[in-house]
């Protein structure tokens, strides 16, 4: 495979693998070494990479999984856990944010990981339920149920975000 | 420059140690496939030391040189394939050529065709029959170390 | 509006098909919706942003510098390779021939004549039949220099000359 091919087949799916390293690791320097690193290895193994029959799924795959690795070996370190929930932002805190839009992205990199990933893989990378099974590498079942976890919690959130703004700010709106 | 002079001293060495058996390689390539038969007498019978030296008598070596019989072996290809033969018959006399074989004689017998071929060196005499029968080939090589008295 | 709603329901458990999704992004990206659903705009407007993030620049390796590095990798296979090739060849002793005990060794059609007695049968046969073949076709060629032989003018001079030595030692 040579430059031209890699850029073709390869760098095509850039951008979701970015997305992807920055929904996992929730850092943009991290994520961008992350992807980095990536593409540095697949362009070192690009021959091997001529005979892929489903690109996209190997390739979210292989970032998911670098970047759970990262993770992993940061915890050994003493670090956060991936898996574990987060709890809710503080509700004051969430209000003072003036960008909502930026406060629902906290929401989202609340849930748990697998959660968070499903949600974005459906909602921002419109991929359909098989292939998000074959990236995950579970069940099309286990996904739709991670899927309505995952958007059941962020209702959740919304609500109670919102309840605390009238709360707070009732008496002004 | 020193890395390529020596692979390429090495390569000349491994080329001429490997030049003077191409016909050998031949037989050995093909004694056992299944398209041919081959067959190897290791020390002749006291009858065929005898055959072995009319044979010595009738082309290059004189009547005062014994010589001694180092085998003989023949390689036959039994088959209708033209193609194959032709094949064949190519590698054969380009190994031949390779070998420094020196054509001696051609001789066609109505459907027969007989070239005989010679090398000698030193002690060492090897000729080679090569013959185009319809229906198979067959190439025919025998050794003598001479003797001179 | 009961439409979104029950399509909202819908989404929130995960159960909205394709078309269903496609409906809602497109009510919630309208500049003018219902109050009871404007806390849920944020969470559509951040998916439809998240869209646009680019990856950052990845730069292909110069191929040029790779081969470079190759030229050495190939000299030393190369080296190896005919280093190994000349040691096999020394070292192998190189007749296959060599290492039969047997006097005679014979494959037909590949398959090879392990009883001594039948491969001499047959290698015997074989032998002469290339001979008889070979004796036929030089037969006029023999026959040829036999006669150039017998009209060879020296030789009849000297054969008389030995009968005339023979008669005249007779004689005497």
């Amino acid at each position: 495979m040579d430059a031209q091919q890699f850029q073709l087949q390869i760098l095509c799916y850039s951008d979701k693998l970015y997305r992807m390293a920055r929904s996992i690791l929730k850092d943009e320097s991290r994520s961008q070494d992350a992807y980095q690193e990536l593409m540095t290895r697949l362009w070192e193994k690009r021959k091997q990479l001529e005979k892929l029959e489903n690109p996209q799924a190997f390739l979210l795959t292989s970032m998911r999984n670098l970047c759970i690795d990262l993770l992993r070996k940061e915890q050994e370190n003493g670090e956060i856990s991936p898996n574990t929930e987060y709890n809710a932002p503080n509700p004051y805190q969430l209000v003072e944010q003036t960008n909502t839009v930026s406060v629902i992205y906290k929401m989202i990199d609340s849930l748990p990981e697998m959660q968070r990933t499903i949600v974005r893989m459906r909602d921002v990378e419109d991929l359909d339920i098989s292939e998000i099974a074959e990236v995950m590498q579970i069940t099309e079942n286990a996904v739709m149920a991670n899927l309505s976890r995952g958007r059941k919690k962020l209702r959740e959130i919304i609500i109670a975000h919102q309840q605390n703004e009238r709360k707070v700010y009732g008496k002004y709106r | 420059m020193k890395k390529i002079t020596t692979i390429l001293c090495l390569l000349f060495v491994v080329a001429a140690t490997v030049s003077a058996q191409q016909l050998e390689k031949l037989f050995e390539k093909y004694m056992e496939d299944e398209r041919f038969n081959y067959v190897y007498q290791k020390r002749p019978s006291v009858m065929d030391r005898l055959n072995d030296i009319n044979e010595v008598y009738s082309s290059t070596v004189t009547i005062y040189n014994t010589s001694e019989s180092l085998g003989r072996q023949m390689l036959t290809l039994n088959s209708a394939d033209a193609a194959l033969e032709e094949n064949f018959s190519k590698e054969v006399v380009n190994a031949l050529k390779a070998d420094k074989y020196e054509q001696v004689s051609i001789v066609r017998n109505g459907k027969n065709r007989v070239e005989k071929y010679e090398k000698k060196t030193g002690n060492r005499l090897s000729k080679v029959s090569f013959i185009k029968n319809p229906g198979n080939v067959m190439v025919s090589w025998n050794e003598y170390e001479t003797k001179k008295k | 509006m009961e439409n979104i709603d029950k399509l909202l329901d819908k989404y929130f458990d995960g159960i909205t098909s394709d078309e269903e999704e496609i409906i809602l992004k497109e009510y919630f990206s309208k500049e003018e919706i219902s109050p009871q659903h404007e806390m849920y705009k944020p969470l559509f407007s951040a998916f439809e942003s998240e869209k646009q993030i680019v990856a950052p620049k990845f730069t292909i390796p110069d191929e040029l510098n790779e081969k470079k590095s190759l030229p050495k990798r190939i000299w030393i296979t190369a080296a190896s390779v005919a280093a190994a090739i000349l040691f096999i060849v020394l070292l192998n002793p190189l007749s296959k021939n060599a290492k039969t005990e047997n006097n005679y060794l014979v494959y037909i059609n590949g398959k090879e004549i392990t009883n001594q007695e039948k491969a001499q049968q047959y290698a015997e046969e074989m032998f002469m039949q290339a001979e008889e073949i070979i004796r036929v076709s030089y037969q006029p060629f023999e026959e040829t220099k036999a006669i150039k032989a017998e009209m060879d003018a020296d030789k009849i001079f000297n054969d008389l000359s030995v009968e005339i030595n023979n008669i005249e030692s007779i004689i005497q």
